[in-house]
């Protein structure tokens, strides 16, 4: 398993947010889980993440209570900041993504 | 390869873990962060606890879970300089830093072409009207401080292509000689006063004038007198024990080094040259380089010795030759 690349992690987590508010343990499920377990995000950084982000005024917080009658959980929102981040983040994604499938390419027929 | 067997860390708590996890932040973002990682790992403890774990070996995994704390902490931390405490140590580095430039800057040792400084120099000139070249056109001046053990200082002017005049002058300055008043009878000169005298800060005039009258002598047409003046003003007053410097128009101490000779050479005003003037070394600290062909050239030499005045120092013409082609004294 990978882990999760710093340069990929703002984007990783902006679309775990982008359907509903999610608590960390949420957030961690949600990639993991999409990535199919190709991404290892290690729990210890998830949390300085989304506290970058929610310094970069992308995304906001709520403690609620837990459903299982634990400790409360803070959750996480995307705001109209963090939705615009996201957009611009998934435009820079497909740029790249593309720029690098062509370049494969090129590379695999030459080979 | 090698690898260095580290030594086993007993496990975090899940306690530990958040202490440590959210060390050094403010208090607010520490509460928040520190409640925010603790429900996390109970979390996960319950879970691991429904998988049939263990209290203890669910909290180890939770925790393992979680990865370095160091890692967790320093993320938290974010850039050390958004923090007050960051600030607050880069302050105290700076001015440490600081503190530690000055003391370096006032330590320095040798000799530092200066600009004259119309309070000091105007009140030496003053001092020495009738009886040093008084000529501030003509006049060059310079910092000069001793290297640490210092015990005596030599001059020398050495001369080349002047004719009539010996090629070496060579003596020592002798501070009791030119202390202003000395308090305290049959009181004496210990090498330790002589060290710290020369640890004083001291001021040199260099001068090369034209048409100057030496004691009713006038210097023939085309040359220079030359004076050399090493003094110490009130700004820098020699601290020794016992002994009092006399306030003389805003001066403590001087010395002339080689000053009243008529020198044949009219055509340039001395050179002052920056030196380290290491102990124990003749160090060239200023010259008038040669006018056109016949006419002599002349460098001033100091020697801070760390031995007794009795102790003669190498010859200064051994240290130091006059280089006819590049126009200037070189260190041999």
């Amino acid at each position: 398993m990978n882990p999760l690349k710093s340069g990929t992690v703002d984007l990783a987590l902006l679309a775990a947010l982008e359907d509903q508010p999610r608590y960390g343990l949420d957030i961690l499920a949600h990639v993991n889980g999409r990535s199919g377990g190709l991404f290892d995000m290690k729990e210890g950084s998830l949390y300085p993440a989304l506290a970058r982000l929610v310094k970069a005024g992308w995304v906001e917080t709520e403690w609620q209570p837990s459903d299982r009658g634990g400790a409360p959980r803070k959750f996480y929102r995307l705001t109209d900041d963090g939705r615009r981040a996201l957009t611009e983040k998934k435009r820079e994604w497909r740029t790249l993504r593309g720029a690098m499938d062509a370049l494969l390419l090129r590379r695999l027929r030459r080979a | 390869m090698i690898r260095r067997l580290s030594r086993a860390r007993p496990p975090l708590t899940v306690d530990q873990y958040v202490h440590r996890a959210t060390l050094g932040l403010p208090r607010a973002q520490r509460l928040d962060a520190a409640t925010e990682l603790r429900a996390h790992l109970l979390e996960r403890v319950t879970e691991y606890e429904a998988q049939g774990y263990a209290r203890e070996e669910a909290e180890y995994l939770a925790v393992r879970g979680m990865g370095e704390v160091l890692v967790t902490n320093r993320e938290l931390l974010g850039h050390f300089f958004t923090h007050r405490a960051g600030w607050l140590t880069l302050l105290a580095l700076l001015v440490i830093g600081s503190a530690w430039a000055a003391y370096r800057a006032s330590q320095w040792e040798g000799v530092r072409p200066a600009t004259a400084i119309a309070e000091d120099d105007t009140a030496v000139l003053q001092l020495m009207a009738g009886i040093w070249p008084i000529f501030p056109g003509f006049t060059k001046a310079a910092e000069v401080r001793f290297p640490t053990g210092t015990q005596n200082v030599f001059a020398a002017l050495l001369t080349d292509g002047a004719k009539n005049l010996r090629s070496v002058r060579k003596r020592p300055i002798l501070p009791s000689a030119y202390a202003t008043n000395l308090s305290g009878k049959g009181w004496e000169w210990s090498e330790a006063d002589k060290v710290k005298f020369w640890q004083s800060r001291f001021r040199l005039l260099s001068a090369a004038a034209p048409d100057f009258n030496f004691n009713g002598t006038r210097c023939k047409q085309g040359e220079f007198l030359i004076g050399n003046l090493l003094y110490a003003s009130n700004t820098y007053r020699p601290k020794v024990e016992g002994v009092t410097f006399e306030d003389r128009r805003g001066i403590a101490f001087n010395a002339n080094l080689e000053s009243g000779l008529c020198f044949p050479n009219d055509s340039n005003t001395m050179h002052v040259h920056p030196s380290s003037l290491p102990l124990n070394t003749w160090s060239l600290v200023s010259q008038l380089p040669a006018g056109p062909p016949g006419q002599g050239t002349l460098a001033l030499l100091l020697y801070p010795s760390s031995g007794s005045i009795t102790q003669d120092p190498p010859a200064p013409e051994h240290a130091y030759r006059y280089d006819a082609a590049q126009g200037q004294w070189l260190r041999r």
